[in-house]
């Protein structure tokens, strides 16, 4: 039992106060036998009523101290009823004992051997029942709380990732709007006229975001790559990841870009880009 | 402290049914426990009844007295208590089927104002925080239970027994400074 939720309760308080049930006054009386916590609890708080009751004094009449004393006088104290020893049954029983035929007993005893192992046989019986059942319902609620535990812990890294993603966008968005970055739109070439992409770019810092949600899925063992053109040599930028719409910021050295360009690569992407596989070009 | 022998050594010849133990015991206590009874029961006559009453329970029960259980004083004090919350709650059941609606009204209308005549000023009590205030006043001097409490003032019965944790720190807290005060003015 939590003695310190006990305590903070207020119970011991109420009990010092009158104010609590008969149940509720033997259970305090009880716990504070055991614990010396709620003893040590129950003293204190007894104490302040005790000051507290010196505080608010009050003589009573001399009179009533005479009158008083005349009537202790006259009234004998309640004797205490001595507990009766134990000794006493046992010497009752014994001349009975005695009288008792001796050809009676071995038989009686039998009996109540019979009875005993009876007794105990059941009572074990009942015993490994009840433990039986209390080990499964432990076990089930071990398996319960690893259950609770496991989806919490799911749950907890299911959480982070969205925390994850969620600064992600914020961070994309953030860079996306910032007044120092342009939106530059790649326009289809004649082999996918209506193909597009845009790229954001600030030339400031050189950095780059590439949305290219107006991209066709690309053939299997195919992937779009992306380029910088600068001084009209093409730049590898990198290859696109299939699944996502937006590349992570890409970091470029040379500010001196004059067209981005996204090319179709057999996947991992090539040294220099396949000029007639050109998807989308846009001068910066 | 140095008392507690003195007065230990008067318990038990007063177990032993010693009457002078009883009277030095008596000049010692009765004061405080008469301010409980005469804070309980407003009517001076009443009030000094019900405490002769309480010392003839005390003489003839004092062999059932356990310092094991508890404290003398308190012991006292529980008797003084009961027996005058016994009398005040006798007093409101014959007078509650004449004052029903009186009541009712007047509990109405302001805690705050029935506090004012049932404590003293320089009661502690009476500068606790009103919420505790009116706690101890209907616990212990009132004998209300805490359902009875909690239904009065429309708290929650956890609440009461807070709130009765709290008084009961503050008291304590106040008479921790009251003792400092008194050492240092003392010293």
């Amino acid at each position: 039992m939590d003695i310190k939720e006990y305590i903070a309760s207020g119970i011991i308080d109420s009990y010092v106060l009158g104010a609590v049930s008969e149940q509720e006054r033997q259970e305090v009386q009880c716990l504070s036998k055991i614990y010396p916590e709620i003893r040590e609890e129950l003293r204190i708080a007894e104490e302040a009523m005790e000051r507290y009751a010196e505080s608010i004094a009050k003589a009573p009449p001399a009179a009533l101290r005479a009158s008083i004393l005349e009537k202790i006088a006259a009234t004998p104290q309640d004797e205490e009823t001595p507990i009766v020893p134990l000794k006493k049954v046992e010497e009752e029983a014994t001349p009975e004992k005695d009288e008792a035929p001796i050809r009676i007993l071995p038989v009686a005893y039998k009996w109540g051997a019979v009875a005993s192992v009876f007794i105990i046989v059941t009572v074990s019986l009942l015993y490994f029942n009840a433990s039986t059942e209390a080990d499964k319902l432990s076990g089930e609620l071990t398996a319960m709380k690893q259950e609770a535990s496991d989806s919490s812990k799911t749950l907890e890294s299911k959480l982070n990732e969205l925390q994850l993603a969620m600064e992600s966008v914020q961070e994309r968005e953030s860079f996306i709007n910032a007044p120092s970055t342009r939106k530059l739109l790649l326009e289809g070439t004649d082999v996918k006229p209506d193909a597009n992409a845009t790229v954001y770019y600030d030339a400031d810092n050189g950095n780059a975001i590439l949305a290219s949600s107006g991209l066709p899925a690309p053939d299997t063992g195919k992937q779009f790559q992306l380029w910088a053109i600068v001084d009209g040599t093409p730049v590898d930028l990198g290859v696109l990841d299939k699944d996502s719409t937006f590349t992570p910021r890409i970091s470029l050295d040379n500010a001196n870009i004059q067209a981005f360009a996204i090319t179709l690569e057999p996947e991992g992407g090539s040294k220099v880009p396949t000029l007639e596989q050109l998807y989308v070009i846009g001068n910066v | 402290m140095s008392q507690t022998a003195e007065v230990n050594k008067l318990i038990s010849e007063m177990q032993k049914g010693n009457e002078v133990a009883f009277a030095q015991l008596y000049d010692r206590y009765s004061p405080a426990l008469y301010g409980v009874v005469s804070k309980i029961i407003r009517e001076e006559s009443l009030a000094q009844d019900i405490l002769q009453d309480c010392f003839v329970t005390i003489w003839k029960k004092a062999q059932s007295f356990d310092a094991d259980k508890g404290s003398f004083f308190t012991w006292m004090l529980n008797i003084c208590r009961n027996k005058s919350i016994d009398v005040l709650r006798k007093q409101n059941r014959e007078s509650d089927h004449l004052n029903t609606m009186k009541e009712t009204e007047a509990l109405d209308t302001k805690e705050g104002a029935m506090n004012v005549n049932t404590i003293g000023l320089n009661d502690v009590v009476s500068k606790l925080p009103e919420e505790q205030k009116i706690i101890i006043e209907y616990l212990y001097f009132k004998g209300y239970t805490q359902k009875e409490v909690s239904e009065e003032l429309n708290i929650p019965l956890g609440t009461v027994k807070t709130r009765a944790r709290y008084a009961i720190g503050e008291l304590r807290k106040t008479f921790t400074t009251l003792l400092v005060l008194w050492i240092l003015k003392n010293i």
